[in-house]
Protein backbone atom coordinates (compact mmCIF):
# COMPACT_ATOMS: atom_id res chain seq x y z
CA UNK A 1 0.00 0.00 0.00
CA UNK A 2 1.06 3.34 -0.82
CA UNK A 3 2.70 5.12 1.95
CA UNK A 4 0.09 7.98 1.50
CA UNK A 5 -2.84 6.27 1.92
CA UNK A 6 -1.51 5.33 5.78
CA UNK A 7 -1.60 7.60 8.70
CA UNK A 8 1.36 9.28 10.10
CA UNK A 9 3.22 6.59 12.07
CA UNK A 10 4.54 9.40 14.26
CA UNK A 11 1.14 11.04 15.16
CA UNK A 12 -0.53 7.45 15.84
CA UNK A 13 2.57 6.94 18.49
CA UNK A 14 1.93 10.28 19.71
CA UNK A 15 -1.78 9.88 20.29
CA UNK A 16 -1.58 6.33 21.35
CA UNK A 17 1.03 7.59 24.27
CA UNK A 18 -0.76 10.26 25.27
CA UNK A 19 -3.96 8.61 26.00
CA UNK A 20 -2.02 5.79 27.62
CA UNK A 21 -0.23 7.95 30.00
CA UNK A 22 -3.55 9.52 31.15
CA UNK A 23 -4.79 6.41 31.27
CA UNK A 24 -2.38 4.82 33.67
CA UNK A 25 -1.57 6.02 37.10
CA UNK A 26 2.38 4.82 37.38
CA UNK A 27 4.92 4.87 34.98
CA UNK A 28 4.62 4.47 31.06
CA UNK A 29 2.86 1.87 29.17
CA UNK A 30 4.70 0.35 26.37
CA UNK A 31 3.46 0.01 23.10
CA UNK A 32 4.45 -3.17 21.05
CA UNK A 33 5.41 -2.81 17.79
CA UNK A 34 2.57 -4.69 16.08
CA UNK A 35 0.25 -3.07 18.73
CA UNK A 36 1.10 -0.07 17.43
CA UNK A 37 0.21 -1.39 13.54
CA UNK A 38 -2.42 -2.93 14.40
CA UNK A 39 -3.55 1.04 16.04
CA UNK A 40 -2.43 2.87 13.03
CA UNK A 41 -4.81 0.51 10.59
CA UNK A 42 -7.64 0.37 12.74
CA UNK A 43 -7.70 4.29 12.07
CA UNK A 44 -7.06 4.18 9.11
CA UNK A 45 -9.64 1.52 8.48
CA UNK A 46 -12.38 3.71 10.75
CA UNK A 47 -11.82 6.26 8.28
CA UNK A 48 -13.10 4.16 5.68
CA UNK A 49 -15.65 2.71 7.24
CA UNK A 50 -16.77 6.24 8.70
CA UNK A 51 -16.69 7.67 4.94
CA UNK A 52 -18.04 5.22 3.47
CA UNK A 53 -21.06 5.53 6.07
CA UNK A 54 -21.11 9.00 5.22
CA UNK A 55 -20.88 8.87 1.89
CA UNK A 56 -24.30 6.29 1.99
CA UNK A 57 -26.07 9.37 4.16
CA UNK A 58 -25.32 11.66 1.52
CA UNK A 59 -26.41 9.75 -1.10
CA UNK A 60 -29.53 9.00 0.46
CA UNK A 61 -30.60 12.45 1.25
CA UNK A 62 -29.78 12.77 -2.76
CA UNK A 63 -26.96 15.65 -2.32
CA UNK A 64 -23.17 15.49 -4.34
CA UNK A 65 -21.02 16.51 -1.72
CA UNK A 66 -20.09 15.14 1.78
CA UNK A 67 -20.90 17.33 4.67
CA UNK A 68 -19.89 17.69 8.47
CA UNK A 69 -23.52 16.73 8.99
CA UNK A 70 -23.53 13.01 6.81
CA UNK A 71 -20.11 12.55 8.83
CA UNK A 72 -21.72 13.27 12.41
CA UNK A 73 -24.84 10.97 11.99
CA UNK A 74 -22.46 8.42 10.16
CA UNK A 75 -20.40 8.91 13.63
CA UNK A 76 -24.04 7.60 15.33
CA UNK A 77 -24.91 4.77 12.95
CA UNK A 78 -21.77 3.38 13.59
CA UNK A 79 -22.06 3.83 17.29
CA UNK A 80 -19.46 6.10 17.95
CA UNK A 81 -22.11 8.76 18.37
CA UNK A 82 -20.07 10.00 21.73
CA UNK A 83 -17.63 11.32 19.80
CA UNK A 84 -20.27 14.27 17.73
CA UNK A 85 -20.19 16.42 21.00
CA UNK A 86 -16.52 17.05 21.43
CA UNK A 87 -16.00 17.42 17.08
CA UNK A 88 -19.18 20.04 16.54
CA UNK A 89 -17.18 21.92 19.31
CA UNK A 90 -13.79 21.74 17.30
CA UNK A 91 -15.78 22.41 13.90
CA UNK A 92 -17.31 25.45 15.77
CA UNK A 93 -13.33 26.37 16.10
CA UNK A 94 -12.44 25.73 12.84
CA UNK A 95 -15.42 27.66 11.49
CA UNK A 96 -14.21 30.81 13.44
CA UNK A 97 -10.94 30.56 12.71
CA UNK A 98 -11.49 30.41 8.79
CA UNK A 99 -13.65 33.41 9.63
CA UNK A 100 -11.16 35.20 11.22
CA UNK A 101 -8.94 34.41 8.51
CA UNK A 102 -10.87 35.93 5.20
CA UNK A 103 -11.83 38.97 7.92
CA UNK A 104 -7.78 39.53 8.05
CA UNK A 105 -7.08 39.33 4.46
CA UNK A 106 -9.38 42.47 2.58
CA UNK A 107 -9.83 42.26 -1.25
CA UNK A 108 -12.37 43.83 -2.32
CA UNK A 109 -14.44 41.13 -4.25
CA UNK A 110 -13.34 38.48 -1.63
CA UNK A 111 -14.40 40.81 1.41
CA UNK A 112 -18.17 40.82 0.15
CA UNK A 113 -17.67 37.13 -0.76
CA UNK A 114 -16.39 36.26 2.88
CA UNK A 115 -19.47 38.19 4.73
CA UNK A 116 -21.56 36.20 2.75
CA UNK A 117 -19.54 33.46 3.80
CA UNK A 118 -19.98 34.37 7.18
CA UNK A 119 -23.43 35.88 7.30
CA UNK A 120 -24.33 32.17 5.73
CA UNK A 121 -22.53 30.51 8.77
CA UNK A 122 -23.81 32.56 11.76
CA UNK A 123 -27.18 31.77 10.10
CA UNK A 124 -25.89 28.12 9.88
CA UNK A 125 -24.56 28.17 13.58
CA UNK A 126 -27.68 29.61 14.83
CA UNK A 127 -30.05 26.49 13.21
CA UNK A 128 -27.64 24.38 15.47
CA UNK A 129 -27.48 25.20 18.49
CA UNK A 130 -30.04 23.27 20.51
CA UNK A 131 -28.71 20.04 18.98
CA UNK A 132 -25.20 20.73 19.44
CA UNK A 133 -26.14 22.32 23.10
CA UNK A 134 -27.27 18.60 23.78
CA UNK A 135 -24.73 16.80 22.29
CA UNK A 136 -22.16 18.94 24.71
CA UNK A 137 -24.36 18.61 28.04
CA UNK A 138 -24.59 14.45 27.25
CA UNK A 139 -21.16 14.52 26.80
CA UNK A 140 -19.56 15.99 29.61
CA UNK B 1 46.33 47.24 18.09
CA UNK B 2 43.57 46.38 16.70
CA UNK B 3 41.32 48.27 18.77
CA UNK B 4 43.53 51.43 18.62
CA UNK B 5 43.19 51.13 14.79
CA UNK B 6 39.40 50.79 15.14
CA UNK B 7 39.34 54.11 17.33
CA UNK B 8 41.14 56.13 14.71
CA UNK B 9 39.11 54.88 12.26
CA UNK B 10 36.03 55.63 13.91
CA UNK B 11 37.66 58.96 14.55
CA UNK B 12 38.47 59.43 10.64
CA UNK B 13 34.99 58.67 9.83
CA UNK B 14 33.65 61.27 11.68
CA UNK B 15 36.44 63.36 10.27
CA UNK B 16 35.21 61.88 6.54
CA UNK B 17 31.96 63.21 7.35
CA UNK B 18 33.03 66.88 7.41
CA UNK B 19 36.57 66.29 6.34
CA UNK B 20 38.54 69.50 4.46
CA UNK B 21 36.30 71.79 6.11
CA UNK B 22 39.00 72.19 8.79
CA UNK B 23 42.36 73.28 7.74
CA UNK B 24 44.95 70.40 8.41
CA UNK B 25 48.46 71.15 8.79
CA UNK B 26 50.66 69.52 6.67
CA UNK B 27 52.15 67.21 9.59
CA UNK B 28 48.95 65.96 10.23
CA UNK B 29 47.67 65.51 6.59
CA UNK B 30 50.74 63.20 6.46
CA UNK B 31 49.82 61.49 9.36
CA UNK B 32 46.31 61.08 8.13
CA UNK B 33 47.64 59.74 4.84
CA UNK B 34 49.16 56.98 6.16
CA UNK B 35 46.32 56.46 8.32
CA UNK B 36 43.43 56.91 5.64
CA UNK B 37 44.65 54.45 3.85
CA UNK B 38 44.55 51.84 6.43
CA UNK B 39 41.51 53.06 7.30
CA UNK B 40 39.99 52.81 3.63
CA UNK B 41 40.89 49.56 3.77
CA UNK B 42 39.58 49.27 7.01
CA UNK B 43 36.13 50.91 6.11
CA UNK B 44 36.22 48.91 3.32
CA UNK B 45 36.33 45.99 4.70
CA UNK B 46 33.82 47.20 7.74
CA UNK B 47 31.35 48.23 4.94
CA UNK B 48 31.74 44.93 3.28
CA UNK B 49 31.29 43.16 6.50
CA UNK B 50 28.64 45.90 7.34
CA UNK B 51 26.75 44.74 4.37
CA UNK B 52 26.80 41.53 4.73
CA UNK B 53 26.32 41.60 8.17
CA UNK B 54 23.13 43.89 7.66
CA UNK B 55 21.74 41.10 5.04
CA UNK B 56 21.98 38.54 6.96
CA UNK B 57 20.32 39.79 9.61
CA UNK B 58 17.73 41.01 7.08
CA UNK B 59 17.39 36.89 6.24
CA UNK B 60 17.43 35.46 9.43
CA UNK B 61 14.76 38.29 10.55
CA UNK B 62 12.45 37.45 7.52
CA UNK B 63 13.17 33.68 8.27
CA UNK B 64 12.11 34.15 11.68
CA UNK B 65 8.97 36.06 10.51
CA UNK B 66 8.12 32.88 8.24
CA UNK B 67 8.93 30.36 10.64
CA UNK B 68 6.97 32.27 13.39
CA UNK B 69 4.17 32.30 11.19
CA UNK B 70 4.47 28.64 10.31
CA UNK B 71 4.38 27.89 14.02
CA UNK B 72 1.33 30.20 14.55
CA UNK B 73 -0.32 28.09 11.69
CA UNK B 74 1.03 25.09 12.75
CA UNK B 75 0.13 25.62 16.50
CA UNK B 76 -3.39 26.88 15.27
CA UNK B 77 -4.11 23.77 12.92
CA UNK B 78 -2.91 22.05 16.06
CA UNK B 79 -6.04 23.25 17.78
CA UNK B 80 -7.97 21.59 15.52
CA UNK B 81 -6.98 18.42 14.23
CA UNK B 82 -4.06 16.15 14.62
CA UNK B 83 -3.37 14.04 10.86
CA UNK B 84 -2.68 16.31 8.40
CA UNK B 85 -5.97 17.02 6.16
CA UNK B 86 -3.99 16.48 2.90
CA UNK B 87 -3.49 12.88 4.09
CA UNK B 88 -7.14 12.14 4.93
CA UNK B 89 -8.04 13.42 1.67
CA UNK B 90 -6.09 11.24 -0.29
CA UNK B 91 -6.77 8.29 1.79
CA UNK B 92 -10.65 8.99 1.27
CA UNK B 93 -9.62 9.79 -2.48
CA UNK B 94 -7.94 6.25 -3.03
CA UNK B 95 -10.94 4.42 -1.90
CA UNK B 96 -13.89 5.98 -3.77
CA UNK B 97 -12.13 8.41 -6.85
CA UNK B 98 -14.95 10.43 -7.69
CA UNK B 99 -15.73 11.20 -4.04
CA UNK B 100 -16.79 14.88 -3.65
CA UNK B 101 -16.22 15.41 0.42
CA UNK B 102 -16.12 19.45 2.42
CA UNK B 103 -13.39 20.63 4.57
CA UNK B 104 -15.70 20.29 7.19
CA UNK B 105 -16.18 16.95 6.54
CA UNK B 106 -12.87 15.82 6.34
CA UNK B 107 -11.77 17.88 9.37
CA UNK B 108 -14.51 15.95 11.35
CA UNK B 109 -13.51 12.51 9.87
CA UNK B 110 -10.02 14.10 11.07
CA UNK B 111 -11.04 14.44 14.59
CA UNK B 112 -13.03 11.49 14.63
CA UNK B 113 -10.00 9.41 13.65
CA UNK B 114 -8.27 11.11 16.77
CA UNK B 115 -11.28 10.20 18.89
CA UNK B 116 -11.41 6.70 17.75
CA UNK B 117 -7.75 6.10 18.41
CA UNK B 118 -7.96 7.38 22.08
CA UNK B 119 -10.85 4.90 22.86
CA UNK B 120 -9.25 2.38 21.36
CA UNK B 121 -6.62 2.96 23.40
CA UNK B 122 -8.21 3.12 26.65
CA UNK B 123 -10.48 0.16 25.73
CA UNK B 124 -7.07 -1.90 24.90
CA UNK B 125 -5.34 -0.24 28.32
CA UNK B 126 -8.44 -1.50 30.54
CA UNK B 127 -7.50 -5.23 28.84
CA UNK B 128 -3.95 -4.71 29.42
CA UNK B 129 -4.42 -3.66 32.99
CA UNK B 130 -6.62 -6.61 32.98
CA UNK B 131 -3.69 -8.79 32.49
CA UNK B 132 -1.34 -6.81 34.91
CA UNK B 133 1.02 -5.80 31.94
CA UNK B 134 3.17 -2.91 31.51
CA UNK B 135 3.32 -3.30 27.91
CA UNK B 136 0.09 -3.05 25.36
CA UNK B 137 0.58 -5.87 23.14
CA UNK B 138 -1.42 -7.20 19.72
CA UNK B 139 -3.45 -9.48 22.04
CA UNK B 140 -4.80 -7.09 24.07
CA UNK B 141 -5.94 -4.96 20.83
CA UNK B 142 -7.18 -7.95 19.18
CA UNK B 143 -9.31 -9.44 22.57
CA UNK B 144 -10.79 -5.58 22.32
CA UNK B 145 -11.96 -5.82 19.19
CA UNK B 146 -13.42 -9.48 19.31
CA UNK B 147 -15.25 -8.42 22.60
CA UNK B 148 -17.07 -5.41 21.82
CA UNK B 149 -19.34 -5.21 18.75
CA UNK B 150 -18.77 -1.71 17.80
CA UNK B 151 -15.45 -2.92 16.90
CA UNK B 152 -16.46 -5.62 14.50
CA UNK B 153 -15.73 -3.70 11.21
CA UNK B 154 -12.41 -4.28 12.49
CA UNK B 155 -12.46 -8.01 12.81
CA UNK B 156 -11.25 -8.96 9.72
CA UNK B 157 -8.14 -6.84 10.06
CA UNK B 158 -6.74 -7.07 13.93
CA UNK B 159 -7.91 -10.64 14.21
CA UNK B 160 -7.27 -12.92 17.18
CA UNK B 161 -4.52 -15.00 17.37
CA UNK B 162 -4.54 -18.31 16.49
CA UNK B 163 -2.81 -21.04 17.08
CA UNK B 164 -1.74 -22.75 13.71
CA UNK B 165 -2.88 -26.54 14.46
CA UNK B 166 -5.70 -25.13 16.20
CA UNK B 167 -7.14 -22.97 13.04
CA UNK B 168 -6.05 -26.64 11.34
CA UNK B 169 -7.80 -28.49 13.20
CA UNK B 170 -11.22 -26.21 12.98
CA UNK B 171 -10.69 -26.15 9.31
CA UNK B 172 -10.56 -29.61 9.01
CA UNK B 173 -13.79 -30.51 10.93
CA UNK B 174 -15.02 -28.06 9.45
CA UNK B 175 -14.48 -29.63 6.09
CA UNK B 176 -15.46 -33.17 7.36
CA UNK B 177 -18.56 -31.97 8.93
CA UNK B 178 -19.08 -30.41 5.14
CA UNK B 179 -18.04 -33.55 3.43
Amino acid sequence: MAETEELPKTIVRRVVKEKLSTCSDDGDIAVHKDALLAFSESARIFIHYLSATANDICRESKRQIINAEDVFKALEETEFAEFVGPLKDSLEEFRKKNAGKKAAVPKGKGDEKGKGDEEKRKRKAEGEPSDKGDGVDDDQ
Amino acid sequence: MASSNNSVAENNKKKTKKPQTSTPTSKIKKDNKNIEKSKENNNKNKKKLNFTNGNSKEQEESGRKKKHAKDDDEEEDAKTHVFPMNRIRTMLKGEISDLRVSQEAILAINNAAEKFLEQLAEDAYGCCAQDRKKSLSYNHLSRVVSKQKRYDFLSDFVPEKVKAEDALRETNSRGNKGG
